[in-house]
């Protein structure tokens, strides 16, 4: 039982299926008693229609195209439930490819010419990981673990993976390298939007970074994790100091400054001070709308290098990785530990801010409160990102397509 | 090309027999061919904003580029303008599909349009248009549908389908071109006739006055819609309003809902709302208002 794409607008996530014979540009008849299904955004799952004539029309409209070809030959599926979940994927990575147009938001602060955010200095806290606690360990496992399953199928075969499996929050060590790797997520957010600052203030490019910068303030106040940062980044107030602010200081709104000063006199080595944290400033910028905050903070270029520039964004990168794990790996020959972890780290800052919800933690919590606090979200997270993985993973060539849906034009 | 007022006295003739039943069906004649025209029950003033439109269906992904195309770009595009652009996988060296050529032959041969000018469309009164096409629907104004404009009593490709093409057996194309022929009326003289047509073969003869909500849906129902062959494209100076259904609407809300309180929606759903809400805000820009309807326009929002 092979289905077929009569027509697809991967970009709408819309297409329209037949169970058919390979036939669409070779034959001049239709055949008997073909079961048609639509499939459409945001739910995909398959309906059934009367009629072939609705794919074939649509194919004549824009942004659809008539069926689906690899090497001149029509591409077969084993299943409805598998055209469904290549339509969802290919929707998914495509919007991560979405430009501020399609975004709806203000377009990305300009990164600068000057080499990449830096973060492999020796300014940040060494991580130690661990195979079975790091969730971001876990998940670069799991993307080898689809790549591997993907390898084993040929074209017309779906496989459907086994789940990603969340961590036990409960267990300390899984709690404090979660919280970790979120921290380390927040400080590349930051750090990327602090080093986009233009050089003049007083133009609409400085007040769209201003914005951009008040986005970050707030997601990150939002988590409760401005102590954590102070954590992570090693050294003097001199050295946490130049890790984030601006250069001159005095481009950075007089917000963000008291922020850092705050932020850089807390005594890194004294646990009781480190509890610390900026009160009320989760209510300066208060966000209704966490997709479009995640649409409109920028990453640097060599974590999403095969996607438009002006859709180099957080949420791109969470379609990334939720589309295709696998292309995680070797994204435009950057498949090195280093940069995997940091995409799978800024996913996962991602992940959490959409899973917060309408809970905030309480600014004056005790550390050991506040982790849990943090658990309970990472632990909500890692089943978000379970169920939103993929459910059908499809042969090299299929996958590849997958992964070019990014670049076609919406 | 038939006459379709015609074909609408011998429908009635033969379909309803009994006499008693006429006075009815001559005023549900009239009132959806009021309705279509865009007039009042008792009056021929003409309301170019209500009655029966020429709509496009898009998904909500696009038209932010419909409504600023880069330069040298058309706005709103058929396959043939985007033939250059990249597509999904690779491209069949055989070129476009046999039947696709077959129909867009045919439809050549019976109107003389050629169909890389061709933007298909539908007849729609008062919803949101074909839904399996897009979730916005692009509404176009009265003044902006030339009043020539090809009109076919259903999708084109269903000539390559049963009754007209027998499953599994090679097109006539002879044959074709005559059905297609019979299948033909202009928007300005044979819409009203053609939708009392569709409106007479979707709903039961009755002793009861149709509404405007029933004609609306039976104009167009699901798959079943009449097609619209407007020559050039069009922007959104064009438009006289978008539509979205009432229940895309109440899933984007409902999306919205569990962002802000959870359980956390799916990337996909979030990737859809974003794309709407965008959607909605380069419309606006263009001062084309977005309206929440239902299949009988009875809900607005």
């Amino acid at each position: 039982v092979t289905w077929y794409i009569d027509a697809i607008d991967p970009r709408g996530g819309r297409a329209v299926a037949a169970q058919r014979s390979s036939d669409l540009v070779r034959g001049s008849r239709l055949e008997e008693n073909a079961a048609v299904a639509f499939i459409g955004a945001p739910l995909f799952e398959p309906e059934f229609i009367g009629s072939r004539s609705l794919g074939l029309s649509m194919s004549r409209l824009g942004h659809s195209q008539l069926g689906l070809f690899l090497e001149d030959e029509e591409v077969p599926f084993d299943s409805l439930d598998a055209v469904a979940e290549f339509v969802r994927r290919s929707y998914v990575r495509g919007s991560g490819g979405d430009g501020a147009g399609e975004g709806g938001v203000p377009p990305l602060p300009a990164a600068p010419d000057r080499g990449d955010d830096g973060f492999d200095s020796d300014g940040i806290r060494e991580f130690e990981s661990d195979e079975k606690h790091d969730v971001v360990a876990r998940v670069l496992n799991f993307s080898a673990f689809i790549e591997h399953l993907t390898n084993e199928l040929k074209l017309g075969e779906s496989r459907q993976p086994e789940r990603f499996s969340s961590a036990d929050y409960n267990e300390l060590k899984a709690s404090h390298l979660g919280i970790q790797r979120l921290t380390r997520g927040a400080v590349r957010t930051l750090r990327e939007v602090v080093r986009r600052c233009p050089r003049f203030p007083r133009s609409a490019e400085y007040l769209n970074w201003c914005r951009t910068l008040d986005r970050v303030i707030y997601m990150i106040s939002a988590l409760g994790l401005w102590a954590q940062i102070r954590r992570e980044i090693r050294g003097s107030p001199g050295d946490a100091r130049r890790w984030l602010m601006t250069e001159p200081d005095e481009l950075a709104p007089r917000t963000y400054r008291r922020i850092i000063d705050l932020l850089v006199e807390v005594d890194d080595t004294s646990e009781s001070r480190v509890r610390w944290r900026p009160y009320a400033f989760e209510f300066l910028h208060y966000s209704q709308d966490p997709v479009a905050d995640l649409a409109s903070v920028p990453v640097a270029s060599k974590y999403l290098a095969n996607v438009p520039q002006d859709g180099r964004n957080l949420l791109s990168i969470l379609s990334l990785m939720t589309a295709t794990p696998g292309d995680l790996l070797t994204v435009n020959g950057y498949g090195n530990a280093h940069v995997n972890e940091a995409r799978a780290e800024l996913a996962l800052f991602a992940a959490a801010y959409l899973n917060l919800g309408n809970e905030r933690p309480n600014p004056r919590l005790e550390d050991v409160t506040m982790f849990m606090f943090l658990g309970r979200l990472l632990s909500r997270t890692e089943q978000w990102l379970s169920a939103n993985f993929p459910r059908r993973v499809f042969a090299p060539e299929v996958e590849n397509v997958i992964v070019s849906c990014s670049l076609i034009a919406a | 090309m038939k006459i379709w007022k015609d074909e609408v006295d011998k429908y009635l003739k033969s379909y309803l027999g009994d006499q008693s039943k006429m006075a009815m069906a001559e005023a549900n004649r009239d009132m959806v061919v009021r309705v279509l025209g865009g007039m009042g029950p008792d009056k021929p003033d003409i309301d170019s904003s209500a009655g029966a439109h020429v709509v496009f269906n898009i998904a909500a992904v696009h038209v932010p580029s419909f409504c600023r195309p880069g330069a040298n770009e058309k706005p709103y595009k058929n396959t043939y303008d985007l033939a250059a652009e990249a597509r999904l996988g690779g491209t069949p060296a055989k070129g476009p599909s046999a039947l696709r050529t077959l129909v867009d032959e045919l439809i050549e041969h019976c109107t003389q349009l050629s169909s890389d000018n061709l933007y298909f469309a539908a007849v729609e009164v008062n919803g949101s248009g074909i839904r399996f096409y897009g979730d916005i629907c692009l509404v176009l104004k009265s003044a902006s549908v030339d009043a020539n404009t090809t009109v076919l009593n259903s999708n084109s490709y269903d000539l390559i389908r049963p009754p007209s093409t027998p499953a599994g057996a090679g097109p006539d194309v002879l044959g074709l071109r005559n059905q297609l022929s019979e299948m033909i009326g202009k928007w300005s003289n044979d819409l009203g006739n053609m939708g009392v047509l569709k409106a007479f073969d979707a709903l039961p003869h009755t002793n009861r006055r149709l509404t405007t909500g029933t004609i609306s849906g039976s104009i167009l129902d699901d798959e079943d819609y009449l097609e619209v062959l407007k020559v050039g494209t069009f922007s959104a100076r064009d438009l006289q309003e978008s539509r979205v259904s009432a229940s895309d609407t109440a899933a984007e809300m409902q999306i919205g809902e569990r962002t802000r309180l959870g359980p956390c929606p799916s990337i996909g759903e979030l990737q859809w709302r974003k794309q709407r809400l965008a959607a909605n805000r380069a419309l606006n820009a263009e001062d084309v208002a977005m309206r929440v309807v239902t299949t009988n326009g009875r809900v607005r929002a």
